[in-house]
């Protein structure tokens, strides 16, 4: 039996689909349309140009570039390449699970990168007072522990990094620099896992430490 | 990080959105159809993270109507979406927009009518800001 609650919940979520239900389903392929057209726009702004700009560089029309970026039209693979070209970007066609998040675009990168720029700092700043955990896995098992809530605070590939003396993927031994986990007091711990060698999904440099999130 | 679009409830129901008024006010297919694709393109943009300025050129986003709130000045912002539709909303700090009024418009202008109806939305959403946690008041 349903109580209260639940037949107002029920009606919220009527509410809420029947938005637009007077309508007739959209077409999967005009959505797909309208994505590809947001991609490209947003490739266009995260480059730093503009719909003149490509315009001109690719003799187009403004009014056939605005056609482009509509989202209504078929465009050309070939249009989509001189594009992409021009903005000094490669593509591909990888296909993935409908269930499945999209591969990651260039800005949602930057942003990761960005942000991962703090996460990196917090950790040297404190790193005096921490003890990290480490934990070899192959990126799979990482996957899993984020889908499954369990992900550790920062993840590093198995590569040399300033950060630590040795390389990660040859021996799974490192020191921390100009510090010593034995003689520091230990406020708290981190919990670091290590994706193991081969394919791994996330890199470190010298100055990000990219955390691996889906 | 995508930007987070928020609508505005009048109570703790969802079905309370303002936004849903609005769909439900739309008459006609074709202004309807047109709200319905510029939310999906609205969303679209949202999910890149990209400001809206970036990825609207500047005639299909800017700023419609300003106003004094506490001695502060509050700016409404207004996207051209599909068709004739209009989208009316307010930036918030860390990459958030509130959206105001959805409506079919014809016309550039704002009536004093309208300024009023999009003021007292604006600081109804900033009202409940300043009283309550996002967290707390998340609406999609």
């Amino acid at each position: 039996m349903n109580t209260h609650n639940q037949l107002v919940t029920q009606q919220e979520q009527e509410d809420i689909v029947d938005m637009f239900a007077d309508l007739p389903a959209q077409d999967p392929f005009d959505i797909k349309k309208e994505q590809i057209a947001i991609a490209l726009t947003s490739l266009i702004a995260f480059a730093g140009k503009t719909r003149t700009n490509i315009a001109s560089e690719l003799g187009l029309h403004k009014s056939a570039v605005t056609r482009l970026l509509s989202g209504k039209n078929n465009t050309k693979l070939k249009t989509i390449w001189d594009v992409a070209s021009y903005l000094g970007y490669d593509f591909d066609v990888i296909f993935h699970s409908k269930n499945e998040p999209a591969p990651k675009q260039p800005w949602q990168i930057q942003f990761e990168r960005e942000h991962a720029t703090y996460v990196t700092r917090t950790v040297i700043q404190n790193v005096e007072q921490q003890r990290i955990n480490i934990q070899i896995q192959t990126p799979q098992e990482a996957l899993r522990d984020i889908d499954n809530g369990v992900a550790a605070s920062a993840y590093v590939s198995a590569v040399q990094d300033a950060l630590f003396h040795s390389t990660l993927q040859s021996t799974c031994h490192f020191s921390l620099p100009d510090t010593s986990s034995e003689d520091t007091g230990l406020a708290r711990e981190i919990d670091m896992r290590v994706p193991g060698p081969t394919n791994t999904p996330v890199f470190i440099t010298n100055t990000a430490l990219i955390p691996l999130t889906r | 990080m995508e930007q987070a679009v928020y609508v505005i409830c009048t109570t703790t129901s969802k079905a309370s959105s303002t936004t849903l008024n609005d769909v439900r006010e739309c008459q006609g297919p074709t202004d309807k159809e047109s709200m319905r694709s510029s939310f999906t393109n609205l969303l679209g943009y949202a999910q890149t993270g990209l400001q809206f300025e970036k990825v609207y050129d500047e005639k299909r986003c800017h700023q419609a109507h300003s106003y004094q709130r506490n001695g502060k000045e509050e700016k409404i912002w207004r996207i051209w979406g599909t068709g004739t539709i209009r989208i009316y909303f307010i930036y918030l700090p860390l990459n958030r927009i509130v959206v105001l009024k959805t409506k079919p418009k014809r016309t550039d202008k704002l009536s004093k009518g309208e300024k009023e109806e999009l003021e007292t939305l604006a600081n109804f959403a900033l009202d409940c800001l300043e009283q309550y946690s996002f967290e707390d008041r998340e609406l999609l």
